[in-house]
């Protein structure tokens, strides 16, 4: 997904030649026709999957307007998500307008409502703002999304597919072009005096107000754009699907939400696309990858899976800490001695004195909550060892096809870092 | 905080000001106070683990409703497992998941985290609850399961014509104990001092020989103990589902622990019985409220943090 | 016509009253300073002067304008610069970056063409972009515009800091201990560049500091706070050797003993005439 890629290149022209730039340009081009040809070397039904991808990079992108330029934190971004969703899906279904005017309406009430917050956010600060927002998208999914005129109840509200209603690779293609234009705006809005503001004062209100910045009007700026991304994002989402459901806007989805775009690196425009799509696709590439899901459906493989996956955490993790080829340390060596055993118990029966029915008793791992286990995991890894997220390690890798030298730590982040404020 | 007088008198007032609205106000009287005082354990435990860990280290302890759901699980299963240990023991081994489930969020990561600004280690521990409500979905399915109480008798006590049930009840004289228990640590003991001067003054407490790393933990294994006794006391009184005291907890919890000002153990108390005659009055009177409970309580949260941020019994932070 | 003054402010924080009747005036391309110890209340008469505190009594004017009621970015507007104590820049940024930012109220676009990225925008960001360089040329800091803030030596943090502060074309900066952390030689160059600033940019500079040869060396006149008061004010040297001022900072005995000395100089002096 290196849509991102693209801006990228125009920001920093670096200084390859022109022979040097031929390598660069094949990438690129390879990358965007794995973006662009995905869809034709699949099933149509398959471009849903990825059409959802794309609904969930525009809205990581919105989440990190929110988080990495503006530096308040959300806890209930699947409302404003919501929120779009049924705007677009109410405009078209129940008022009959086209599919154009149902993205706008959500962009517009999805940025009308954000601003509300904005305001509210501007008199709590910090935690206790994190506190509302987390009352208000429990609220939202309550209240807002019971009000059953507006969407449509237990049935939820029908949002159909503006090119008919098996147009999948069509409705990706146009999803592609939505992702487009909102890097677009966000690209342009963080080379213009509002992005500098936004970042200003996500870092120092008081520098940015001595420099004659209204940290009030642009606060509430960055969450207006941030709820319109969101909002668009939910329209793109619900269309998609084919219709706005008020159980699908729960915790957990902003929970995933705030967790992929974390995970993403924040304020790197091209980690969170990839880390959004990567979470929504997890489970697409688990089904598609040949024998994998086997591995996940039965539960006599689903322990030494862990096993290995946990395996391979400790390692990246101890990789990472430059721990590698020293002595691991005890709770480490614990660990993996059970692990192993656990493994071996279910394996070979027998050769570990263990009670193994109820071992293989344990159900099987289902891509489903494998992404819901899987994101946790990488975000408190992303927290304490990788605070730059999937963006640090495609850094180096972005700016190399801009045309300067590949240099692994040009990614690099000192700390997860949202807002220096403290409650 | 200090239990003194004025700490007691408002807290009284604060009630007193809370019965008496309910009185006029809701439209089944008797149900909404009776509710909203029985049904206040888990919210006050939960406020208090919150406030707790708030007080003692500055951070929002997303987790705190998974360390009670993780012990209703525990419970279930030791009565699955090992019915052989009794009730009593069961409970006992719920408990002490839970303050080993407190312990190892410690040492795993906050303690990493220790230098890292506030919100991020709120993200820590939502993504911890998200961990736990994921692996209770994965090894247990995404359905009810009901365990019995630990006393069964409905109708031994009776107010206002309501039908209070023992287990109820019993939960209400534990969560008292605990209270009182908490403030005479706090107030009383040189550990308790030791950790407040912590999470004052993490530098000067080292220096004085009181190991922080040590505090830490003791402040978390705590926090996981109130956590494991909201879900031992309270998860039997009706059906639960993976995520349990976070999904029904969480915010009532945070509500009540701002409400009753952060920082403040007592106030946590306050707050958890404010807000859970909040949720009966969203049943009752505001039962033509699609999710009223969440609805008041978002107003009642919105309303305290911008009219007085530090909460009823709050001092400046 | 002073460019800045400061009448009677006073505030307090619960029971302490860290300010009373602070009268502060700087004309126009003076250079002001500030001394006193530690705690005088140095910092938070800069901070009611631009707005970050509100004094409990007190006015500000800003050529000859009330300014008492306005929020810190709008004083910011009117042409008032300040630097902060621990470096006030944006680190995560590069030091071009801080003063493009710096430029805010220079920008001739509107916040949705910068969005879109329109061609009025482009031709206006080319153009603060060179005014960002003279100014980094004027403070020899050409050859960090790319770096990024966090990283660079204190030395070079503080004269970003100043080029941030120049970036926003102010009439009057406030610098808040510009030689903290430098030496003798460094702190000299400070002096030069501060007095060819002022000759060169037309600036008036109040200054907290610490040092007292720079202060002497470049101040027009010099107010000298303790506890909140102003303890002396006047020709940098006569404030310098004030016996209450050395007081404030040294000790009754040194107090003492410069009074002795004092006496001592005007005796030889008395002496030698006769």
């Amino acid at each position: 997904m290196s849509v991102a890629a693209a801006p990228r290149l125009a920001a920093s022209a670096g200084t390859a030649s022109i022979a040097a730039r031929l390598p660069r340009l094949a990438v690129l081009g390879v990358i965007a026709l794995v973006v662009v040809g995905a869809p034709f070397l699949t099933d149509p039904v398959d471009s849903t999957r990825f059409s959802e991808a794309i609904a969930f990079a525009v809205i990581g992108l919105s989440l990190n307007v929110l988080l990495g330029y503006v530096g308040s934190i959300s806890l209930g971004h699947a409302a404003f998500v919501g929120v779009g969703s049924f705007a677009s899906a109410y405009m078209v279904s129940q008022q009959g307008q086209p599919f154009v005017v149902g993205v706008v309406v959500a962009a517009l009430i999805g940025g009308a409502q954000a601003g509300l917050l904005g305001i509210l956010s501007l008199r709590v600060t910090g935690l206790y703002f994190a506190l509302i927002t987390l009352a208000y998208g429990a609220m939202a999914q309550d209240t807002l999304f019971g009000i059953d005129s507006l969407t449509g109840g237990g049935a939820g509200q029908e949002a159909p597919n503006p090119f008919g209603p098996s147009a999948f690779r069509a409705y990706y293609f146009l999803s592609l072009a939505v992702l487009g234009l909102v890097l677009y705006v966000d690209w342009s809005l963080m080379r213009s005096k509002a992005g500098r503001a936004l970042l200003a004062l996500r870092e120092n209100p008081r520098v940015a107000a001595s420099l004659g910045i209204d940290v009030k009007a642009f606060t509430l700026l960055g969450f207006v754009i941030s709820g319109t991304f969101a909002g668009i994002g939910g329209a793109l989402f619900a269309h998609n699907v084919g219709q706005a459901n008020s159980q699908v806007y729960s915790f957990n989805l902003t929970l995933i939400f705030v967790i992929m775009t974390v995970v993403g690196g924040l304020r790197n425009r091209a980690g969170v696309v990839v880390g959004s799509a990567l979470f929504a696709l997890i489970t697409y590439v688990i089904e598609k990858v040949p024998g994998l899901a086997g591995r996940f459906e039965n539960a006599d493989s689903t322990i030494p899976v862990i096993a290995l996956l946990v395996f391979g955490g400790i390692l990246v993790n101890e990789a990472v800490g430059g721990r590698l080829g020293q002595r691991p340390r005890l709770a480490v060596q614990i660990l993996c001695a059970i692990m192993v055993l656990l493994a071996l118990a279910i394996i070979a029966p027998g050769t570990v004195p263990l009670a193994e029915t109820q071992l293989r008793e344990l159900p099987a791992l289902t891509p489903e909550i494998g992404r819901l286990v899987l994101g946790p995991v990488l975000l408190l890894v992303v927290l304490t060892r990788l605070p730059g997220g999937i963006g640090q390690l495609i850094t180096p890798f972005s700016r190399w096809i801009g045309g300067h030298d590949f240099e692994w730590s040009s990614g690099k982040v000192e700390e997860v870092q949202v807002n220096d404020v403290r409650a | 905080m200090k239990l003194d007088r004025t700490t007691i008198t408002r807290v009284l007032a604060a009630l007193a000001g809370l019965l008496g609205g309910a009185a006029l106000f809701a439209t089944d009287r008797q149900s909404t106070i009776v509710t909203g005082i029985s049904a206040s354990v888990p919210y006050c435990l939960v406020a208090l683990g919150i406030a707790l860990v708030f007080k003692a280290t500055g951070v929002f302890n997303f987790a705190q409703g998974e360390f009670g759901t993780v012990a209703i699980f525990a419970l279930y299963l030791a009565r699955f497992w090992f019915p052989w240990v009794g009730y009593v023991g069961a409970m006992l081994f719920a408990v002490l998941v839970a303050v080993g489930f407190g312990l190892l969020v410690e040492r795993a990561i906050i303690r990493p985290l220790s230098e890292a600004p506030r919100v991020t280690l709120l993200v820590a521990t939502a993504g911890i609850a998200l961990l736990s409500i994921a692996t209770q979905i994965w090894l247990g399915e995404a359905q009810a399961r009901n365990v019995e109480k630990a006393l069964s008798r409905e109708n031994r006590f009776n107010v206002l014509g309501i039908n209070v049930s023992d287990q109820r009840v019993l939960g209400i004289i534990v969560m008292i104990i605990v209270v009182v228990a908490l403030a005479a640590f706090f107030n009383r003991t040189s550990l308790g001092l030791a950790v407040l001067a912590s999470s004052q003054e993490p530098t000067a407490t080292e220096l004085c020989g009181i190991s922080v790393k040590r505090v830490s933990a003791l402040v978390w294994g705590l926090s996981g103990l109130l956590g494991g006794l909201a879900g031992v006391l309270a998860g039997p009184t009706g059906t639960f589902t993976p995520g349990q005291l976070t999904s029904v907890g969480l915010v009532p919890g945070f509500t009540a622990a701002v409400l009753g000002g952060i920082t403040s153990l007592p106030g946590a108390f306050l707050g958890g019985i404010l807000i859970s005659f909040i949720q009966a009055l969203g049943t009752t009177t505001g039962s033509s409220i699609k999710g009223g409970p969440a609805f008041f309580t978002f107003l009642l949260l919105a309303g305290v943090l911008l009219v007085r941020p530090q909460g009823l019994l709050g001092g400046k932070r | 016509m002073s460019v800045l003054e400061s009448i009677d402010l006073c505030i307090r924080f619960g029971g302490l009253q860290a300010a009373t009747d602070v009268s502060i005036k700087v004309g126009e391309l003076e250079i002001v300073g500030v001394i006193g110890p530690n705690g005088a209340g140095k910092t938070t008469t800069f901070n009611m002067i631009t707005g970050f505190y509100t004094p409990t009594s007190g006015r500000v004017l800003f050529k000859g304008r009330d300014i008492t009621e306005l929020a810190v970015h709008e004083r910011a507007a009117l042409g008032m610069g300040r630097t902060f104590q621990n470096v006030g820049l944006v680190k995560g940024s590069t030091v071009r970056e801080n003063l493009l930012t710096a430029q805010h109220l220079e920008v001739g676009y509107g916040v949705l063409s910068g969005m879109v990225g329109s061609p009025v925008s482009r031709a206006e960001e080319r153009r603060l972009k060179e005014r960002a360089d003279a100014v980094l040329e004027l403070m020899d800091l050409t050859h960090l515009a790319s770096s990024k803030v966090q990283g660079l030596p204190y030395g070079d943090l503080k004269r970003v800091e100043i080029a941030t502060v120049l970036a926003t074309d102010p009439d009057i900066v406030l610098l808040d201990e510009p030689s903290s952390g430098m030496g003798p030689e460094e702190s000299q160059e400070l002096g030069d560049r501060l007095l060819r600033l002022r000759r060169e940019m037309g600036l008036s500079i109040l200054m907290i500091e610490h040092h007292v040869p720079l202060v002497t060396r470049v101040c027009d006149y010099v107010y000298c706070l303790s506890f909140g008061q102003l303890l002396a004010e006047g020709d940098p040297v006569a404030v310098r050797d004030n016996p209450v001022v050395v007081e404030a900072y040294l000790g009754v005995a040194a107090r003492e003993q410069a009074e002795k000395e004092a006496r001592e100089a005007d005796a030889a002096r008395a002496g030698v005439g006769a």
